[in-house]
Parts: C-alpha cells; structure tokens; sequence
C-alpha cells in the first residue's frame, strides 16, 4: 500500500512535468495546427538557462541555497527568457511557412530542435556534458500513510494544476482567450474581424515556452541534472500525452499528463524499457477507442 | 488523336538509355575504388546514401504520393534489419554458409525482412489508417518507438546492446541493384491505376472515395508496400554496418527520412534521390566543422524549407522517372505490327 | 421499374434536423431537380445518397438494393456518382489523369503488371487514355488534357467534375449546382449539356440548382425543400405556382425565384 501510494506521488511528480509540456504543445497545435516537434527542446532551455542564471546569483547563496528572492528572480528570468526565444523561433522559422502544408512546418521544427540542442553542445562553455542542477527549493519531506512525499513534489503538482486552471480560464474568459479562440478556428475570418493574428500566436508561443521553461525547472528539481538532450525524449512523451489527453484541448493536456505519468512510474518498476514504451501503447490503444483522445470530439467533415 | 511528336526522346534511348547509364555509372565506380580514388570511407557513406534513397522514395509513396503522414517510418526498417540480420547471421550462422549459397542465403534474409515489415504494416495500418492526418502521423511514431522498445527487450537478438557480426554482404552492387529495381518499380507503379488512386486520395480524400475508389484499400497498399521496401533498406543497411542496436532507428532517424523527403521535394521520385543523396553527404562534407556541424546543417535545413518549401525538386521529375502520354502511343521496339492505334 | 427508392430520408446534426423525411422515387431516365433555400439541406441530401454521410433514418434502394451504411465509394461501385458543390478535383493531377481516376475501379491490371508495366497493362493505359479523350472532346476539354486540374478556369473545372463523375459509369447522376458561378452564355451550354448527356448515356439525373431559368426547362420533377422539409413537388409548373414555394424564397430573402 506505501509503496502503491509512494509510486503515486512519484507519478504526480512526473506526470505533472509532462502536462506543464504538454499545455504548450496543445495550445500551440489548437492555434497554430503545427506539431511543434521543438517544444521539448525549450524545457532544456529553461532548465539549462536557470543554471546559468542562479551561477549569476552565487554570490547570493548560501551553503548552496539561494534566498527566496533570488529564487524567485532566477526563475522569473528563465521562463521570460524562454518564452522570448520561442516567441523568436516562431517568428524566424515558423511564421514564414503558416500558410503552407503542415508537413513542411513540422520538418522545419525538426530543423529548429536540432539547432536548439546543437547550439548549445557546441557552445564550448555548455557542451554535451550533464551538470548537476543547483537546489532552488530545500525540500521538506512529510509522511503521509508510509509515503514519503517533499515540499518541491507538492508545489509542483499543485503549480501544474493551478496553471493549467488559470490557462483554462484564460482562454474561455479574457479577451486574448477569444482572440486565440477566434484565431483557432478561422485565421482568415478571425483576420477580417481586426483581431492581429502575429499577436496572438506571438503571445500563444510565449506561454508556452514559458511553461516549458517551468516545467524544465521543475524536472531539474527532483532529477537534479541538466544536458542539452534532456528535451527530446521529454518532449516526445509530452506531445504523447497531450494527443492522448485530445491535442488542442487544455484540460486534456493535463489529463493525459498525468495518465502517462503514473502509468510510466508504474511501469517503469516492473521494465525500465516498458516504462518508456507504455505511454506509446496506452496513446495506440486509446486512439483506437477515441480517434481524437479523451477529451477531443470527432467532427464530421462538411462537405 | 495524339501521336509521339518530334521533341519526345527517341524510344530506343528512352527505354535503355537509363540502364546503359547505370551500367556505365557501376563501372565507372567500381574503376574509382580500384584505383583508390573513391576510398572505403567514401564507399561505405555512398552505400548509406543508397540506402537512405530507398528509404526516403518509399516513405515518399506514402506521405508525397498518398498523402498519409507517418513519422515512423524507421520502425519498419528496424524490423526489415533484425528480420534480415537473424536469417542470415542465426538461421544460417552467417560464417558457415559455404561460398554459394551466400547469396540465396542474404536475398532470402532481405525478402523476409521485407515481409516481416510489410506485414506489421498491415497490422498496424489497418485499425490506424481511418484515423485522420496528424492522428494517423502519431500513431506511427508510437508505433516506431514500441518496435524499438520491444526489440530491447528481446534478449536472444541481443537486447539494447544489439545484434554483432553480421555479414557484410551488401556491397556496392547488391545496393545499386536494389536502387535501380525500387525506383523503376515505384515508377511504374505511380503511372498506373494504383499510382493514380494513391494521387486521388492526396489531392482530395472525399472525391477519390466518391468516384468509387476504395480509400482504405489503396492507403493500406501504399502503406504495405513502402514498409516492405523499408524492409528490405533495413536488411542492406544491416549487411552493409554489420551492426544494429534498437536505438539506431528511434524518433530522430525517422525524422531524418522526413527530412530528406521534404528537403528533396516530396511527390517526386527524383526529389527522394536527390534529397538522400545530398543530405547523406552534406554532413559528412561538413565533418570538418566538428561539433558545429549539426548546428549548420540545421540551419541549411531550416533555409531550405523557407526558402524552398516546395522541396530543392519541387515535385519536378526526370524524364527517366516520368511516364509520359505521348509515349503510350510508341511504335513497340521489336517488330510486331502496329498494336491498336490506327491512324486518324 | 423505379431505378431509386429513397423513403423517409433524415439525418440530425447535433440538435439540427438538416433533412427531414425526405422521399423521392426516381424513374429511369428522369431528370429530378432540387431546390430550395441557402442552407435548406440539399447538399446534405446528396452527401446522403452517396454514403458520405450516414442517414440517421431512412432507406435508400437502388434497383432493389438497399445502400444505407456502404461506404461512399461502394455507392460509386454501384453506380451513384456526383459532382460537388465546392469543386472538389484532384488538383496536382492532370485533367486527363483526373478523369482517368475515375475509372479506378474499371481497371484490369493487377499490382504486378501495373508494377512490371507489361504490354498488356500498357495496352490497357492506352485503350482508357482514348476513352477519356473521346469523353474530354465534347466537352471542350480535349486540347486541355494535360494541364494540371488546378490551373484550368472555373468552368472548365465544372466540366471536368462532370467527366470525372461520367468516368465512373454511372445510372444515376447527381448535380450539385453545376452552373453556380457561370456567366449566362456558359450556363446554356451546360444546359444542352446535361440534356445531351441524358440522353446519349442514358442516366437517371438529380440536379440541385439555384438558376430556376436553367432548372425549368430541363427538370421533369421538381421537389422544393426549405428547413430540411419537402414543401412542394411537381412539375415545374405547378412547383413555380405553388404559394408555399414563392413564401419559402421569399421568405428566406431569395431574389432570384422568379428570375
Ligand atoms: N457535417 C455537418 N455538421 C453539422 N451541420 C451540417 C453538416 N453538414 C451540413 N450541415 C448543416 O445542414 C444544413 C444544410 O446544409 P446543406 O449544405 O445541405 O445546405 P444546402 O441546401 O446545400 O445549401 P446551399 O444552397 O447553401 O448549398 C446547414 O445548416 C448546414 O450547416
Ligand atoms: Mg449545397
């Protein structure tokens, strides 16, 4: 019973990483209708560029810990900085093609994560080299019912939970929330209507990097060690859980987060090497019950 | 009604032209490498390129062609590889095969790696394909990545540590050969009926399927068929390394048979060998950069598709690739009286 | 014998009941025609004929045959073939290859000879290949064959939807306002078109269509529909008179019902 409730809270944990991922990848499919196979590639970023920053805050800390404030700064600075590359490769690499199959985009994100992890591996002050991530947050550990579960593993849980909310609320209350919308479901007629659609997808790629970058961050926590390569295969099971969860869907993203975290724990304990393919199967097996995941609805095409 | 006019190319050099023009090419090659121009190094990167051209023409048939999207197309070459490598280096115990029987031995390991392929095409085509574009694109990649996590986990093919000592058969004229029969194959197949149901369902799904083509059918055979001939690359490309390991044909060398696709120009035979080719060599030109070397060639990749979108061939074809009408109405070669076309 | 029974036809869409009981008993030879208001469910009514939409209720019987729940191109097979409203052409192929598309399912060549390209399935290329131009020449297409769909002018990419749709050899043929968008000259051509076409292939024809002055004089039939209800039927005539009718497209601010 611990141990099913310990594997639980680690599932939380990760599924929790994903669905931060995940939010982007959906939000930028719903509006955008790109797979954007780069999306991992900015956790890394976030992740690798809080390290540097909290190095620019050494002097800060102490015994290894920063203060509160710093902490806060270091984060606050990595997820704009995030946001605001994505916002840049949107505009130099994916703007240019949004009127064009969306075969051609997808290959140009393959283009764009192969330079975003490249870059960096070939900076000589970054390189290929897994460093280990400094302690943001010193972690408390509760027990609860045998479970050992940290400070850091609740506010992440509860950070994902509170985002994808707030991100929920965002889009069906504010009025960027319509406009992306509107953009969603008509570029040419929301175009017409006034609304700026660069704007938009500007602003959509934002929040997506930026959570990306806090979901880096909050990986990096509790697997303290940051490498240029760490976005990929996290990216991969995040786009995984946002189609199973129904890609463009907020809510679905989160779900499909956490689906795929527990079951990935759960897994892992028996094969490590299943732990990575179930998410894989469980995605197959679902779309074969739902071609369009949990929470997507299957339109009939007018004709 | 239309008859050959005086630009066509004559029938003759239209039909043995292109094998004459293999023929000299094999030669020419094989005269380099004696003489040492062509090193082992430079040979064994043009036997990749070989490779990568069947890969890429056959996902080609499947997302240029037909207009589904897979994102996995690696998966089937993994199991056209291990399909391969285990009849020839296990079945048969690659270093007892006596000298004859070598070949048979190698083409019966690429037929069944082939069939293997094409067969877990079909299993996974057939409840997958009524899923729509980017769904389908996904379960593909699933599908890649399940293949190699299974294959992992097999330990009599040697788990994550992969399969060792595999003959080195496929030299530079068994990939030739397989090059040269794969792209006239496929472009028979694309002027045919198949060819031109695989181009309805591209252009417009809901029209081909009203006009009385069976979508599924047609998208399940494409499927089958660039999975078979993804086969068959695995098998060579495992006889040419002699080595395999599951993660060599994860997400990113899928992505890599993507990237040629589109770069070359997807919807052309032409644009597949040229984005192969190109792109097989491009990073080992570049190998002098060291570790910027991929950071270039994502960057020539990225001015490519923004530049040229449509792909460096643009869906142009060579004439050896193109069938053209007027070339229906060719006198046959060899005797024979005039075969149905009457004059006015 | 009636060559098609369509009874009780409906089919919902979330809470919009887009074609509501609709009935037609289709003769051989007969050339219906549809009409009715933007919106009124015609389209729908032909999505449904052709299997491209699955009736909620209802039957459709072609020769005694029941089609409901076949696949769209299974209707094809079974010689239902249409045209579409929104030009829906196989537009990177060529106007020869469009039309030779259609004839998918007459093909003789299986996949090795299509593959190895033998004489014979050479043969066949080209016996289909002076099919297809003998069909393009009377509609104007001929010195047309082989531009790509996309890059031909609107009426010309009506006409090929109708070759392609011929193609197919259909018994029955449905129109879906093939003169929408068409200058007045071009829709009195398409006028003797249709009736020639009629004829020489002998084809049942249901026609949906906007322009009264090209529907009247063709039309053995006319069934209006407006919400997705049959509110009139009959012989041009009697439909032209019906005050349900003239209400209908008034009503609904249509102009052109008397034009
Ligand atoms: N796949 C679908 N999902 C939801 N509603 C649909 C669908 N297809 C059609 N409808 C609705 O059914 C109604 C009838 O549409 P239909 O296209 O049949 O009209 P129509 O009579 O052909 O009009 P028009 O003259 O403008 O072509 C419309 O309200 C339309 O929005
Ligand atoms: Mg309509």
């Amino acid at each position: 019973m611990a141990t099913i409730l310990q594997y639980l809270v680690y599932g939380l944990q990760l599924g929790s990483v994903y669905a931060l991922l995940a939010l982007g990848y959906t939000m930028v499919y719903g509006i955008v209708g790109m797979i954007n196979t780069a999306h991992g590639d900015f956790l890394m970023i976030g992740a690798l560029g809080t390290y540097f920053i909290a190095k620019l805050f050494d002097s800060m800390s102490i015994d290894g810990t920063y203060p509160m404030l710093a902490v806060g700064c270091i984060i606050l600075i990595a997820t704009v900085m995030t946001g605001g590359i994505a916002v840049g490769v949107e505009a130099i690499a994916y703007r240019p093609l949004r009127n064009k199959p969306r075969m051609i985009a997808l290959i140009t994100a393959v283009g764009v994560s192969m330079f975003l992890t490249n870059f960096p591996r070939a900076l000589p002050f970054i390189g290929p080299n897994p460093r280990p991530f400094p302690t943001l947050f010193t972690p408390k550990t509760f027990n609860v019912l045998g479970a050992s579960i940290t400070s850091t593993q609740i506010i992440m849980i509860v950070l994902a939970a509170v985002t994808m909310l707030a991100l929920d609320r965002l889009v069906a209350k504010t009025k960027i929330g319509a406009q992306m919308r509107a953009v969603s479901m008509d570029k040419d007629a929301a175009s017409l209507m006034g609304i700026n659609i660069d704007k938009v997808i500007s602003i959509t790629f934002f929040i997506g990097g930026a959570l990306a970058a806090v979901s880096g961050i909050c990986y990096a926590s509790v697997y303290p060690q940051v490498e240029v390569y760490m976005g990929s295969w996290l990216g991969n099971m995040s786009f995984v859980s946002a189609v199973l969860g129904g890609i463009g869907d907020i809510r679905g993203a989160m779900l499909g987060g956490f689906i795929l975290g527990i079951a990935q724990i759960f897994a892992t304990a028996i094969n490590s090497t299943f732990g990575y393919a179930v998410g894989f199967i469980i995605l197959i097996v679902i779309l074969l019950v739902k071609p369009a995941g949990i929470m997507g609805k299957v339109t009939i095409e007018k004709v | 009604m239309k008859t050959t006019n005086a630009k066509t190319m004559h029938p003759l050099l239209r039909k043995f032209g292109p094998l004459l023009g293999c023929i000299v090419f094999y030669v020419v090659i094989m005269l380099l490498r004696k003489a040492d121009i062509i090193n082992g190094y430079y040979m064994q990167v043009m036997l990749f390129a070989g490779v990568n051209v069947l890969m890429t023409a056959s996902l080609n048939l499947v997302n240029g062609f037909t207009g589904q999207f897979c994102i996995g197309h690696a998966g089937f070459m993994s199991l056209g590889a291990y399909g391969a490598a285990v009849i020839t280096t296990m079945v048969f115990k690659s270093n007892s095969i006596p000298e004859a029987a070598q070949i048979p031995v190698f083409l019966l390991g690429l037929l069944c790696g082939g069939i293997v392929a094409a067969i877990v095409g079909a299993l996974i085509g057939i409840p997958s394909l009524k899923l729509k574009g980017d769904y389908l694109a996904i379960v593909t990649l699933a599908f890649g990545e399940i293949v190699r996590a299974l294959l992992r986990l097999i330990q009599p093919i040697g788990g994550a540590r992969g399969m060792i000592g595999i003959p080195n058969y496929a030299n530079f004229f068994w990939i030739m050969l397989f090059v040269v029969l794969t792209l006239w194959l496929l472009r028979n197949l694309i002027y045919s009926s198949y060819g031109r149901a695989f181009i309805a369902i591209r252009d417009n799904e809901i029209a081909a399927d009203a006009m009385g083509i069976n979508t599924t059918k047609y998208k399940i055979m494409s499927f089958c068929i660039a999975a078979f001939i993804a086969g068959v690359a695995g098998g060579l490309y495992a006889h040419v390394l002699s080595f395999i390991q599951p993660d060599s044909f994860g997400f990113v060398k899928s992505a890599d048979y993507l990237v040629y696709l589109y770069a070359g120009g997807s919807g052309s035979l032409t644009g597949s060998v040229v984005g192969a080719v190109l792109l097989t060599i491009l990073p080992e030109v570049l190998r002098f950069l060291a570790t910027w070397r991929l950071v270039l060639y994502a960057i020539i990749l990225i001015a490519v598709m923004l530049y040229r979108s449509e792909g460096l061939i643009g869906g142009k074809e060579v004439p050896f690739l193109r069938i053209k009408r007027s070339s229906l109405y060719e006198q046959p070669l060899f005797g024979r009286k005039k075969n149905g076309l009457s004059e006015e | 014998m009636r060559i098609l029974e369509v009874k009780n036809l409906s089919i919902q869409f979330g809470g919009l009941r887009a074609v509501d009981d609709f009935n037609l008993s289709l003769g051989k030879d007969e050339l219906v025609a549809i009409i009715g208001p933007n919106g009124a469910g015609k389209t729908t009514i032909f999505n449904m004929l052709t299997g491209i939409y699955r009736p909620t209720s209802g039957s459709i019987e072609l020769e005694g045959e029941s089609l409901v729940g076949l696949k769209p191109y299974q209707f094809a097979q079974r010689g239902i073939s249409r045209t579409f409203q929104n030009i829906r052409l196989f537009s990177n192929a060529s106007v020869i290859d469009n039309v030779k598309m259609a004839a998918t399912m007459h093909s003789k060549d299986n996949l090795v000879s299509s593959l190895l390209r033998t004489r014979t399935m050479v043969k066949h290329e080209r016996e289909l290949d002076e099919k297809v131009m003998s069909l393009l020449e009377p509609l104007n297409l001929a010195d047309k064959a082989d531009l790509l769909a996309k890059n031909l002018p609107y009426g010309d990419q009506r006409r090929l939807e109708l070759a392609r749709a011929l193609m197919t050899d259909p018994k029955i043929l449905l129109l879906d306002e093939p003169v929408a968008g068409m200058i007045t000259t071009e829709i009195e051509e398409m006028a003797e078109l249709v009736v020639r076409i009629r004829k020489d292939f002998e084809l049942s024809i249901i026609l949906i269509e906007h322009h009264m002055n090209f529907v009247m004089p063709i039309a053995d039939r006319v069934k209006v529909i407006d919400f997705g209800k049959t509110i009139s039927e009959g012989t041009p005539d009697v439909v032209q008179k019906d005050p349900k009718v003239i209400e209908a497209y008034l009503g609904g601010g249509y102009q052109n019902a008397n034009a």
